[in-house]
């Protein structure tokens, strides 16, 4: 008996860790495929910020829009991988196009193995927010490379209401709903910008391409020599840059967080260093004439981490695994 | 919609129409007078920086105080109490109030750049021309060409990268040329991350779009 117990404790431990990583599934496929409408309410230190929210999943596709309803005005718009930002105190509209592909096959890289590794994710009873039932999930770090997270999740929709970025016991953000609705159907005119953009200026992000299309000579690829515990790459694409030139972009997860490098030819000046901005931190270096610069929302010692363990090796090495 | 007015009426947006209603349905609705408190205590819990319990017995007192006083008389006087310090004005005011912060120098620098979020940035290409039926964009309303007072970004005199305290939406650099970069990077970082972790879970990329630089 004193030998079966550790085993009963082993199991009793997975067992309640798959069940948090269900609620995050869960979590993640609700915010894609629900209707709902409300106002969100994005904290950070010393500053509130309210937004309201339509998010529309019909036919297969995903229809989204925030206006912010304090501070510059400012819609933004999702109509699957495409995420038009209206800017009309500037009269600039901003038009980013991303390859997400199928993306809901990239929703099981959430429970990446390993997950248990670097995170306790715990289910603790539940509350109430915007006058619904929630449960409560908490995603605790195990080490300095990620924060923590607490969640509430709406028991009947599966919904995200509340996420609380934290850093120990420093809450380093929170974004919650303050009211919502999931109301059966959404009409195309609430999902439609309120400015008219005839006559702004509109700005496009080149979409992601292959190394194969981007028409580079590559003879070396950038990888990551060593990597925090628990983090693997998940994808690697060229992004246009100005000028013509090209960045390569790398992107990191561990299953909850993500990070992403880019390397392109050094400007005359090169960023060195570390910089934040609420959670999100950023490392740059200099590596010959390429400048690195790792963004994501992860603590400073994970981009920096990141960021001076990138190497460059022939490609037919960086081909074998 | 009353919920949105309450939004506006803690941001100091909402307009004196606005501001009578909310008054009124505060006084008729108990659940709002909770939210009322929740949000109240919210901002005034981050803004002073340091643990702040709930005040349970906030919105009895907004209440009592709205019943003590003549219905005409209460949003005129909501503007002065210390009780709610229910912030009240017009936008203009009120940009007017952000640009004499201590740190406006920082914030003009930092609004030129940085308000486009991406405006600039090496990661774009410039199309002058609308798009011929892209995005699908309907029009509904004149545009507003309103124009923010913000200065030329000759006044950004630093091109150096001393890191400083920045406000929570802003990166802390003061090269605005790095300030578009990372903005790139972090929309492009948002936009493929979309599909792993936390990120697929929660609106958090919009929302920092929607939201950079409006602190200032």
């Amino acid at each position: 008996m004193k030998r079966l117990l550790p085993l009963i404790f082993i199991v009793a431990t997975c067992g309640a860790q798959a069940e948090g990583d269900d609620w995050l599934t869960k979590a993640s496929q609700a915010v894609r495929t629900s209707n709902y409408r409300g106002v969100l309410v994005y904290l950070r230190a010393g500053q509130v910020d309210t937004l309201r929210i339509v998010h529309r999943y019909q036919d297969g596709n995903e229809r989204e829009r925030l206006v912010s309803l304090s501070g510059e005005p400012r819609e933004i718009i999702r109509d699957n991988g495409v995420v038009t930002c209206v800017l009309p105190n500037r009269q600039v509209v901003l038009v980013a196009r991303h390859s997400i592909g199928n993306i809901f096959s990239n929703v099981a890289d959430l429970v990446a193995d390993g997950l248990q590794d670097n995170y306790d994710v715990r289910e603790l009873g539940d509350e109430r927010l915007a006058d619904r039932a929630c449960w409560v999930v908490v995603v605790e770090p195990k080490d300095e490379f990620r924060y923590g997270y607490r969640l509430l999740i709406d028991k009947q929709t599966n919904l995200p209401l509340k996420l609380e970025v934290m850093r120990d016991t420093q809450i380093l953000e929170q974004m919650m709903f303050t009211n919502i609705e999931f109301p059966e159907t959404i009409s195309d005119a609430s999902l439609q910008p309120t400015f008219d953009t005839r006559s702004f200026r509109w700005i496009k992000h080149q979409a992601a391409e292959s190394s194969a299309t981007a028409g580079q000579a590559v003879e070396s690829e950038w990888r990551a020599g060593k990597l925090p515990a628990g983090f693997r790459m998940a994808e690697s694409g060229w992004r246009r840059v100005g000028g013509g030139g090209m960045a390569r972009q790398l992107l990191f997860t561990d299953g909850i967080a993500t990070v992403s490098a880019f390397i392109a030819t050094v400007s005359s000046k090169p960023f060195v260093g570390s910089t934040t901005m609420g959670a999100v931190n950023a490392f740059g270096r200099e590596v010959g004439n390429k400048q690195i610069t790792v963004v994501g929302e992860v603590p400073e010692a994970t981009v920096r981490f990141i960021a001076e363990h990138l190497e460059q090796r022939p490609v037919s090495a960086a081909a074998k695994p | 919609m009353i919920n949105e007015q309450l939004s506006a009426y803690l941001d100091g947006e909402a307009s004196p129409q606005e501001t009578d209603n909310l008054i009124a349905a505060l006084k008729r609705d108990a659940d709002l007078r909770d939210a009322f408190s929740r949000q109240h205590w919210l901002r005034h819990a981050l803004r002073e920086a340091r643990p702040v319990q709930p005040d349970a017995g906030f919105s009895a007192r907004v209440l009592a105080r709205l019943d003590e006083q003549p219905a005409e008389q209460q949003a005129l006087e909501q503007t002065h109490t210390n009780v709610v310090s229910i912030p009240r004005g017009d936008k203009p005011a009120r940009a007017a109030r952000r640009w004499q912060r201590p740190t406006a120098g920082l914030a003009i620098a930092a609004s030129v750049v940085g308000a486009l979020v991406l405006v600039g940035n090496p990661l774009t290409q410039v199309d002058d021309t609308a798009p011929s039926g892209e995005a699908a964009l309907a029009f509904t309303q004149p545009a507003n060409l309103q124009t923010a007072g913000v200065g030329s970004s000759q006044q950004v005199a630093s091109a150096s990268q001393a890191a400083r305290v920045p406000p929570p939406d802003h990166w802390a650099v003061s090269d605005p040329a790095l300030e578009d970069q990372l903005n790139g990077y972090l929309l492009e970082h948002d936009g493929v991350a979309r599909g792993y972790g936390l990120s697929s879970a929660t609106p958090t990329s919009l929302v920092r779009v929607a939201t950079y630089g409006t602190g200032q």
